[in-house]
């Protein structure tokens, strides 16, 4: 569903991405997480196509983001971690706008329900700067499920959220893994990419370091086997080294 | 102002023209530089033949020169008047986000907060200034350009402080209730008064216009220089001297007065009891939105609209061309920030004429005719200016433009049309009334019934090909060259973003001219082909017009459609 080949993204003489490669087949939840500045964002908006790659392909449903963008982009859906809304039009408003685009022939039975679900259906009549944070994260939510997509890309998806809100979402992109969607969850929660996640792909300097499922990870670094996620992601990016640096002068 | 605000402003002066000089590094950008040197030299340097020059060459007194000495003053009388009703350009007052987080809670005085804010703006005002200077050099004639930079300099730089003191003593008005509100109501008395002498010196001319509109100027131009206008506009005619002085003797007779009122404007802002603070963090507010919009790619808003102006909304169905959506959103944008009212304003007041002078059909049709022509060209030069629900509003949200499932040429021709159809529509309406009220006037029934005729039949389209032009310009400027346009919905504003909006005029003039070459050759030429059928003729050569205007519109919004494809949201910055 999601195919990515040697994907590398250069800015100048700077890389950002460098020649990384996964796929995502429906029903899977892939993690992507790294440290600050290890190019996850980067590669979250090429695969949305936001920016273009510099080398290598991004394949939606079997449709090349560059070259074949319109039924790629028809198939995905990309909630980044900052809600991008229009500051003229109520929330209601957003989702018809996203359902012409889109062609959601039941926008109309489709809109009552995403609203309730998401706590929304009350401030259907506001505009996007009577919204908290958090409400206009679950706007930009609803705008990316409105159309059903069969391949959902998240970049801090939690953000501003409240526990309830977080729980919710939570059950949310598991249901549409579930219903046979390919997800993309990239988050620093890492308690969230382990309950979520089928497998991972852990990124730094914009170089895979891992690939794989927990298990295929652990396999390939048996010195990690025991270890708390969160102590195998420090460990294979290199984050704790000054803890250890510390523990050894001690 | 203490070391660290010099060292602020000069640190990011120069971080601005570094980030400009590398943009440079862009072929494109390069290339427009190269171009646009090129034809500034070939408008305002290239050698001339000289011309003989007669008794009143280089003498402003005489001719269009000494007119616009007289016409710039009332213009600044009603501009600061505006300001004054209006309770002062507030955004004179913003400060940035980081700077309201980092200067006010420092332990700096309210005197060098402004006198930083004075500062920051002298850069781009001295820039304006020079560019004046270039552009009005022929007109200016011989006196040396340095001196007259410097009278537009301190023209513009009062203003400017005047414009700043007007808002802090509105923002103390509004502080202070009844003892701040004196002193605006002061400033509205002494503008009574101004405008008061102005109105009996107009009046006291208004019987030489009989005598035809040359001694009717005449006679008004000179009650104008005469007491009391004379003394009632004094400042106002005093900031310009140094700018229209025709000497250097001149200009430094005219420097003296112009230097004091500078002074006294400096005075007053320093000195102006108002809660600054309160009032600039209230103005820098909206400010700060913005710009916590524009890194969220959420929007440009100054004024963040509120649900409670929601009100109605337009149907939109779920399915059909996709790229409906787009000028959907923009209509509602048109509707609700006030704009679609501001547009049918033209026609109102064609009705409102039509039945006010019903009695006075010569003055009626003079001022239908008047109105028409200053609304068709208005709308057609500084409509794109005011409406920007476009790309220029839009790139702004790039990262979202950029997923949905839409080809870029159809992004832009959503955006062109969004602007482009209002503006055509407003303006046809207006012609339309104009046309309708002239029906049966002495200076209508001089008309050819078939040119009448076929104008009508022909405008849509000629009307939806020139605006969709202009917005085409507008928006390909800000596709191309995001960095030299001001994006959001209000884009560049106040006096020191005068210069950039003058040179933006100057490229949409410009590229206008090359864009009607064409359909202008096209429409003569069928014209000619037809003219022995008056009615048809006029119809298909203005319908042709629109259609060559349209079918070149939409060759570049194909070549601007993979623009749009490859910008990324860095190069929008």
């Amino acid at each position: 569903m999601i195919d990515v080949r040697s994907l590398t993204k250069q800015y100048g003489t700077f890389t950002a991405v460098d020649a990384i490669s996964f796929d995502v087949q429906p029903g899977e939840v892939l993690g992507l997480v790294g440290p600050n500045g290890a190019g996850k964002t980067t590669t979250l908006r090429t695969l949305a196509g936001i920016v273009a790659p510099s080398a290598g392909t991004v394949q939606i449903a079997g449709h090349d983001i560059q070259t074949d963008g319109v039924p790629a982009k028809q198939a995905l859906a990309f909630i980044p971690d900052e809600p991008h809304l229009f500051d003229y039009l109520t929330v209601e408003e957003h989702l018809r706008f996203i359902a012409r685009l889109y062609g959601v022939a039941d926008a109309e039975e489709r809109i009552g329900p995403l609203l309730k679900e998401l706590e929304l259906l009350d401030r259907r009549r506001s505009l996007p700067t009577e919204l908290s944070r958090g409400m206009k994260q679950k706007l930009a939510i609803a705008c990316g499920l409105l159309h059903d997509p069969q391949a959902l890309v998240l970049d801090e998806p939690l953000t501003g959220l409240d526990p309830a809100g977080m729980r919710r979402m939570r059950t949310t992109i598991a249901a549409r893994a579930r219903a046979g969607a390919a997800v993309i969850l990239s988050s620093h929660l890492l308690t969230l990419v382990e309950e979520l996640c089928t497998k991972l792909f852990i990124i730094r300097h914009g170089r895979c370091v891992a690939y794989g499922t927990i298990a295929e990870i652990i396999a390939a670094h048996p010195e990690q086997a025991g270890r708390s996620l969160e102590d195998v992601f420090l460990s294979l990016t290199g984050e704790s080294e000054p803890e250890r640096g510390a523990d050894a002068r001690s | 102002m203490t070391g660290a605000l010099w060292y602020l402003v000069a640190e990011s002066t120069r971080g601005q023209w570094r980030s400009r000089i590398a943009r440079l590094r862009s072929p494109r950008y390069a290339l427009a530089l190269v171009l646009g040197l090129a034809y500034f030299w070939f408008l305002y340097f290239r050698p001339q033949p000289s011309t003989p020059r007669g008794p009143h060459a280089g003498d402003p007194s005489a001719g269009f020169f000494s007119v616009l000495g007289t016409a710039a003053p009332l213009l600044i009388v009603l501009y600061t008047a505006w300001t004054w009703i209006f309770g002062g350009d507030r955004t004179a007052l913003a400060f940035s986000e980081a700077e309201v987080s980092l200067l006010f809670p420092a332990p700096l005085s309210r005197r060098a907060l402004i006198g930083y804010k004075l500062l920051q703006a002298q850069l781009p005002v001295f820039f304006t200034a020079c560019l004046w200077v270039v552009l009005m050099r022929r007109s200016f004639g011989s006196m040396s350009p340095a001196l007259r930079i410097v009278g537009v300099y301190f023209m513009l730089t009062t203003l400017n402080l005047h414009r700043l003191a007007a808002a802090l003593v509105s923002a103390n008005a509004r502080e202070h209730g009844a003892r701040g509100a004196r002193r605006t109501l002061l400033a509205l008395v002494v503008f009574a008064l101004v405008f008061g002498s102005i109105a009996w010196a107009l009046w006291s001319a208004h019987g030489a216009f009989d005598g035809g509109m040359e001694d009717g100027v005449r006679a008004a131009l000179a009650a104008l220089r005469a007491p009391p206008a004379s003394v009632a506009m004094y400042p106002f005619t005093a900031i310009f001297a140094p700018m229209f002085a025709a000497t250097t003797s001149e200009w430094w007779q005219a420097i003296g007065p112009a230097v004091v009122l500078l002074a006294l404007h400096v005075w007053w802002v320093l000195r102006t009891d108002a809660a600054f603070e309160e009032s600039a963090v209230e103005a820098s507010v909206a400010l700060a939105k913005r710009i916590a919009a524009r890194r969220s790619r959420q929007g440009g808003a100054t004024t963040l609209p509120s649900s409670t102006g929601v009100g109605r909304t337009l149907p939109l169905a779920p399915v059909g061309a996709p790229a409906v959506a787009i000028v959907w959103k923009n209509l509602l944008w048109l509707m609700r920030s006030g704009t679609l009212r501001a547009l049918l304003i033209p026609s109102a007041v064609a009705v409102v004429l039509l039945v006010v002078l019903r009695g006075q059909p010569d003055i009626l049709a003079i001022m239908l005719i008047a109105l028409g022509s200053v609304t068709a060209v208005a709308l057609l030069l500084f409509g794109p200016i005011t409406l920007r629900n476009d790309l220029r509003s839009d790139l702004l949200h790039l990262p979202l433009l950029k997923t949905l499932p839409l080809r870029g040429h159809h992004v832009v021709l959503a955006q062109v049309a969004s602007g482009a159809i209002p503006v055509a529509a407003a303006q046809y309406l207006t012609a339309l009334v104009a046309v309708v009220g002239l029906y049966g006037t002495p200076m209508a029934a001089k008309w050819s019934n078939s040119v009448v005729v076929g104008g009508v039949v022909a405008a849509p389209l000629l009307l939806l090909g020139l605006n969709g032009t202009t917005f085409l310009i507008h928006n390909a400027l800000a596709l191309l060259f995001p960095g030299w346009v001001k994006l959001g919905e209000h884009g560049a504003g106040g006096i020191e973003a005068m210069g950039q909006s003058l040179l933006t005029m100057m490229v949409v003039v410009l590229c206008l001219a090359l864009a009607v070459l064409l359909p202008a050759a096209t429409s003569a030429a069928l014209f000619f082909a037809l003219r022995g059928h008056l009615v048809v003729a006029v119809a298909v050569a203005g319908a042709a017009a629109g259609v060559v205007l349209g079918a070149q519109c939409y060759g570049l919004i194909a070549l601007l459609g993979g623009a749009f494809e490859r910008v990324e949201p860095q190069q929008v910055g």
